[in-house]
């Protein structure tokens, strides 16, 4: 694949064939990526898989309108066949005065993103790497079964050039960490868990292959000993997991600038409110070094920066792009957070999500639960736009004054999401990244309805 | 490209597996009277897969002539010499299939190409004003289209030698009620494989912007259930999903090997025998279902499976490694999302077979119980406990249909909610063709079946 010079060449070059061939702006978002994974399949190494490519999404303005094309054929004639089918969308399409392209604005590089080690990572050692895994998972406990899993080192190049001046070029690296599967002790077959870390270097990786079979381990084999919960209304502890998978999909997405406009948020004119307990605070941040949420510019060629969303309870901030600050006639215009990659046009969405940390240990917050769950994972429906949740607590623990935790099964759990986060009884003070892009203590609410079979 | 892939790999010793893939979509989204996106995307390449050293070796490439196929099968080769001193056993070898040769096109990927892009943004503008102006709490609907036009060439070392030309065309109204304060959302879907008038054949667009905004109206306002154990009359929609999450994933023989609750089953019973459960690459008792597929990704016709015939676990989905391990032959059920993808154990459409009583008379039946309709996405476990999200669920009581309530989830083992079946619906119907299955990478799947009464947990709230 390309390096970065061409790659970013190849970008300007889309965007000046594109203007002669009709378009009044254009952007074109461009990636170059090598790929090396290896997989786990059934306890053993399964397949190992080499994947380079580059993609081209073109964004084009013609008479007002938008329209967007991908393409993944590098060629010069795709990269042309492309503009036009993009020109034939913006030609069907109605006028959008929003939608225009970013203007140019300066940025700083985000150190730690790209290390040479990382990249140069052959398939035989990510095999040796990967049967190392397995085999540090099997020996911390016998009973385990990896259904499938993987470590994955994919190195990428990153490039936008638009008709408005905007010329950005980077290179990244990450690894992936993945374990999945369940417990067999006899007839017992414990609830399906995995465990996965995103890092950006390989000293980082090599840490994560140390810790991450004893996190899944410890997961999946808890469950083996489950039993039937109880009925009754009361408290949440929320895991780290729990908080970054539960929690924070549904409330960021209700933080969006497009939800807000389009009437699908009830944050709606509620900045500077108290939302929500004061315990709580959310920022986003995509400009910590060396961190898989990071990029020095975003889907749009603007910078990240760091965003308080929730400051001790107050509502400080909603998620915007340009074309969503261009709608509000927000006058900072775009706070960043344009997401996405070459497929799509760019939407609205975080990075690096970080929760404030507490005051409280994790076993005093734990301890001081007179009823109620452990959710370790939630497998169910959360709403965004209502805010009502309803599923099962996986992999989860009733608490009950007095008693050690016990692992449950068959239990569902239910309430309000934003009720809930007005309703935080606690937060613990020691965080952990999870997936590499979300640094969560665990987080106490009151007032859950349990249900148990 | 079917000649040449068919010449790359008789010139490989071992086995070579080349599957190029020309994936081409368009998406629309329209919201608040504005089209939000419209999207053109093109993804194409070849993906190769080789046995050597008793390793699977997988590479790809976005580049479509033979010198770059030709460096992509080395690379698979050396994928798979590189971990192959890692692995504890060796891949047993593919199983023996009668093998897929031939054109599988179906007329109606061109006629829908043909139809004007602008007809198809239109209606997606009319819709999402119909179902926004559809009643004064609506206030804000979303009407998206997408289309998926697939085209494949598979050739094995073994004989397989198959171009397929589908397309999936989707359609989703959603609908956002407010009232003080309070906000409710609800969502109607169709997917197919084939045309403009295989998706809308059975449900016209109008009744989707209507229902969707009804719903979200209704449910302002509406309570919520105590939870607890209940009788349910699961729909289609739901008896599909319950067919696909609970069942189907545990009996994917690659989970099967793991230890999921399935492992040991064949031969028993595992449900009432008024439960026959199938999975099948065709699209059974009507045209259209979503998942729809002649032939797998490893060049395998994708045939028709029973899972369960009429309470007995009969059989696992394979692919061609499975099938070798268990002694069987593969069921078609070998699929890869795009060309960079590897092709895994997926699922078709799945479904239950209809039985012989109405929805009226299963109601009727019910003295205290839940009507559920509109699934919300679901999930299971290995252990065959699932839970899916329920849209609409009505009262039942005294056999007469009551009041709606809200925020319904269902839970239980599936084994041991299907034990508990004891009404099925003749009427029967595909119903999650807009669906995707996400099992590391996406399938397009469909599920559905007939109206089903069961015995499941709901969850509730407690005051």
């Amino acid at each position: 694949v390309s390096d970065a010079a061409t790659l970013l060449e190849k970008a300007r070059e889309t965007v000046r064939r594109g203007r002669r061939i009709g378009a009044d702006a254009i952007e074109v978002f461009a990636t170059a990526e090598r790929e090396a994974k290896v997989h786990l399949e059934a306890d053993d190494l399964g397949t190992a898989h080499s994947h380079d490519e580059e993609r081209f999404g073109i964004r084009v303005r013609l008479r007002g309108a938008s329209g967007f094309a991908s393409t993944n054929d590098a060629s010069q004639e795709a990269r042309d066949e492309a503009v036009r089918a993009a020109l034939a969308v913006a030609a069907v399409s109605p006028p959008d005065p929003f939608d225009d392209l970013a203007p140019p604005t300066r940025t700083t590089t985000v150190a730690g993103l790209h290390d040479a080690a990382l990249e140069e990572l052959d398939v035989e050692t990510l095999g040796k790497l990967c049967a190392e895994l397995a085999a540090r998972a099997r020996d911390t406990d016998g009973r385990v079964r990896i259904d499938s899993g993987w470590i994955l080192r994919s190195a990428q190049t990153t490039a936008i050039a638009t008709s408005t001046g905007i010329a950005l070029c980077e290179r990244t690296t990450q690894a992936d960490a993945l374990l999945f599967g369940m417990a067999v002790e006899g007839e017992r077959v414990g609830s399906f868990d995995s465990e996965q870390a995103a890092v950006c270097s390989l000293a980082e990786l090599r840490a994560e292959l140390e810790a991450l079979p004893r996190r899944w381990v410890a997961k999946v084999t808890s469950s083996l000993a489950a039993g039937p919960g109880e009925t009754f209304r009361g408290t949440l502890v929320l895991s780290r997991e729990a908080v970054a998978e539960f929690m924070l999909p549904a409330l960021v997405g209700s933080l969006s600038a497009q939800a807000v406009r389009m009437g699908r948020s009830r944050f709606a004119g509620k900045i500077g409110e108290r939302a929500f307990s004061a315990g709580l605070s959310i920022t986003d941040d995509g400009t910590l070094p060396g961190r898989p949420g990071s990029a020095s510019f975003d889907r749009e060629g603007i910078p990240h920066q760091p965003l308080p969303l929730v400051a001790r309870g107050e509502l400080r901030s909603f998620l915007w792009n340009t074309r969503e600050a261009r709608a509000a006639a927000r006058a900072e215009g775009s706070t960043g957070h344009a997401s996405g990659g070459p497929r799509a046009a760019p939407g609205i969405g975080p990075t690096s999500l970080l929760v404030g940390e507490g005051d409280q240990p994790d076993d005093a917050l734990v301890r001081e639960v007179a009823h109620g769950i452990l959710l370790s994972r939630f497998s169910g429906n959360s709403d965004a736009v209502s805010g009502d949740f309803s599923g099962v607590a996986k992999g989860s623990f009733l608490l009950r004054s007095g008693e050690a935790p016990r692992p449950i099964q068959e239990t569902l759990v239910s309430g309000n999401l934003y009720e809930l986060l007005a309703a935080v009884s606690g937060v613990g003070r020691e965080r952990r990244w999870i997936d590499g892009t979300v640094l969560a203590p665990l987080v106490r609410v009151e007032g859950v309805s349990v249900t148990s079979g | 490209m079917r000649d040449l892939l068919r010449d790359l790999v008789r010139e490989d010793p071992g086995y070579v597996e080349l599957r190029y893939h020309d994936r081409r979509t368009h998406a629309v989204r329209v919201e608040q009277g504005k089209v939000e996106s419209a999207q053109a995307s093109r993804r194409r390449g070849v993906g190769v897969r080789v046995l050597e050293r008793g390793a699977f070796g997988f590479a790809s490439t976005s580049r479509t002539d033979r010198d770059s196929i030709r460096a992509a099968i080395e690379r698979a080769r050396a994928a798979a010499r590189g971990v192959a001193g890692f692995r504890r056993e060796g891949v047993p070898g593919l199983a023996p299939a009668t093998l897929a040769r031939g054109e599988f096109v179906d007329p109606a990927v061109d006629a829908l190409a043909r139809k004007p892009l602008e007809e198809k943004v239109g209606l997606a503008l009319q819709m999402e004003e119909r179902a926004r102006r559809a009643a004064s709490a609506v206030r804000s609907a979303v009407c998206r289209y997408n289309e998926i036009f697939e085209d494949k060439v598979i050739a094995t070392s073994d004989g397989a030698d198959a171009e397929v030309r589908l397309v999936r065309p989707e359609f989703v109204v959603q609908a956002v009620a407010e009232r003080e304060g309070e906000l409710q959302r609800a969502h109607e879907s169709l997917g197919a494989t084939g045309g403009w008038e295989c998706l809308f054949a059975r449900r016209r667009p109008e009744e989707l912007a209507e229902k969707a905004s009804r719903t979200a109206v209704d449910l302002l306002g509406a309570g919520y259930p105590d939870g607890g154990r209940a009788t349910v009359i699961l729909s289609p929609a739901l008896v599909g999903l319950l067919a696909h999450e609970a069942i189907g994933h545990t009996v994917e023989a690659d989970f099967v090997i793991s230890g999921s609750v399935a492992k040991g089953k064949i031969g028993e019973r595992v449900a009432s025998d008024l439960v026959t459960l199938v999975d099948s690459g065709a699209s059974e008792h009507y045209a259209g279902a979503g998942g729809t597929l002649p032939v797998d990704d490893e060049g395998v016709p994708a045939g028709r499976t029973v899972i369960i015939e009429r309470g007995i676990l009969r059989s696992y989905l394979h692919n061609r490694e499975s099938a070798a391990r268990f002694g069987v032959t593969p069921t078609g059920n070998a699929r890869a999302w795009e060309f960079s993808d590897q092709p895994l154990i997926r699922m078709r459409n799945t479904y239950v077979e209809p039985g012989e009583q109405t929805l009226e008379e299963m109601i009727a039946g019910v003295e205290d119980g839940f009507l559920l309709e509109g699934p919300q996405g679901g999930q299971a476990d290995a252990t065959g406990e699932f839970m899916f999200g329920v849209q609409e669920a009505r009262r039942i009581r005294g056999g007469r249909l009551g009041e709606l309530v809200r925020g319904v989830t269902i839970s239980g083992i599936a084994f041991d909610v299907l034990r508990t079946v004891d009404a099925v619906s003749r009427e029967f119907r595909w119903d999650l063709g807009s669906g995707y299955c996400g099992k590391f990478q996406p399938a397009k799947v469909d599920a559905g079946g007939p109206y089903l009464r069961c015995q499941a947990v709901l969850g509730g709230r407690q005051t």
